[in-house]
This record gives structure tokens, sequence and C-alpha cells, in this order.
């Protein structure tokens, strides 16, 4: 299931990638309306009965440079909306049908920015929503141990996005890989953890 | 052995970037 905000631009990608080996559904989120996320879960209830992975990946990179020392809390409560509270409330809301898969998965698209261990200024807003989405993580994956559910973040290193920019170390398909990997193939066991090129690293 | 299609997957962020590109690497991904 394919979302995204804009119906338009998530209807060509879904179109794009429809194919013999691939079954892809587009259905227009809004991960910070919370009336969105239960259309969502209401349709993924009746269309499939349950969930197997939530891929966390929407995320906004507002006001780019701006510092703690002069970044609008504006721009730090917006991007907290988008970066954090929305993956927390997706996966509040989507809990009771990733409960009814046998094996449950909550893949976090953080970043090395949000690290604790190697902080540093600037980027003031997306460190700190990078930051609180990987405590979301732990936090979710402690709670959820009990119900089987692996939950993890990741880093995709700088990558060629609109986001990235042309001048990123990557291409798009480096960022995606530790995703898939999280998704689909790793342990089911390999929870709580912050990931990056299939690499367990420090938060 | 399970196949990609048997996995019901919500990928928000989609339409591009990142989540367009994992969102086509389920083809091409197995499963343990």
């Amino acid at each position: 299931m394919l979302t995204a905000r804009k119906p338009d631009a998530g209807a060509t990608a879904a179109a794009t990638l429809a194919g013999d080996a691939l079954r892809v559904d587009f259905h227009p989120l809004s991960v910070t309306d919370e009336a969105s996320i239960r259309a969502l879960r209401d349709h993924l209830a009746a269309q499939f009965g349950r969930l197997d992975v939530l891929v966390n990946n929407a995320g906004i990179l507002t006001d780019t440079e701006a510092g703690g020392l002069d970044v609008s809390l504006a721009t730090v409560r917006e991007t907290l909306e988008t970066n954090t509270l929305a993956p927390l409330r997706m996966a509040q809301m989507l809990l009771p049908l990733l409960k009814k898969s046998r094996a449950g998965r909550i893949v976090n698209m953080s970043s090395g920015m949000g690290a604790l261990s190697e902080m540093e200024g600037g980027y003031a807003a997306y460190r700190i929503s990078k930051a609180a989405l990987n405590a979301v993580t732990g936090i979710l994956a402690a709670e959820l141990a009990a119900h089987g559910i692996a939950v993890n973040a990741m880093c995709p290193g700088w990558v060629k996005t609109d986001m990235g920019g042309a001048h990123a170390e990557r291409d798009v398909s480096q960022g995606a890989n530790t995703a898939v990997w999280l998704a689909l193939d790793t342990p089911q066991d390999l929870t709580g953890k912050f990931v990056r090129d299939r690499k367990v690293i420090p938060w | 052995m399970r196949t990609n299609q048997d996995v019901i997957a919500v990928v928000t962020g989609a339409n591009r970037g990142i989540g367009l590109r994992l969102s086509a690497s389920w083809r091409t991904e197995a499963l343990p």
C-alpha cells in the first residue's frame, strides 16, 4: 500500500510501480491528519484484515540550516508533527492490524542527524525531530516485544532526493536498501535498533 | 516460502525519493 499526501502524485507513482510481480495499491494519506490515518486503517481492515509492515518514511526538512539558537519554535513544532508525532500516531492507530500479523514490523526512517552520539549544530528542528523519533522507536520496541512486533529506526545516509539535494553522496536505491532489509529480511528478534547500511549503529 | 505479495505493507511518503524506491524494491527482495 503506497501512500502519499498528494493524490495525483501517489496515483502516478503507484501506476509506475504496478507490474506483473507486485501489487501496488495507492491510498491517499496525510500523516498529520488523524481522520486520514483512520480512513487508511479502515481501508486496510476491510481489504486485508491485517498489516505486516509499516514503513514510516514521510518526513520534512524545512528552514534547513537554522541552528538551535535561531530556529523558530513554529518550525520545530511543524517538523515534530510530521517527523515524530505522525509515526507515533500511525503506530498507535495501526497497531490492532499489526497485531494480526504473524510477524509485524515497523520501520522508522530516521537519520544520523538525530543520533545523540554524533550530535552537531545546525538543522536543529530536523535533528530534534529525528532524535525524538529514535526515542519513539525504542519505546515502541520495548512495549511491542511481547506481541512479537519488531520496531527499528534507520539512517539512509545522505541521499539524492528532493530533501537531500543533488550533491548527496548516495542514490535512492542505496538509501532504500536497508529499509527493505528491515521490512522483509531481518530476524524477527532484531528490534529496538538503529541501523545504517544493514549494521546496528549507536543511538 | 512466502512471496513478497503475501506481505501487506504500508509505506508513507511513497510518491518520490526513498519511499518510492523502496516500494519498487519490494518486487526483487526475497523473504527469509
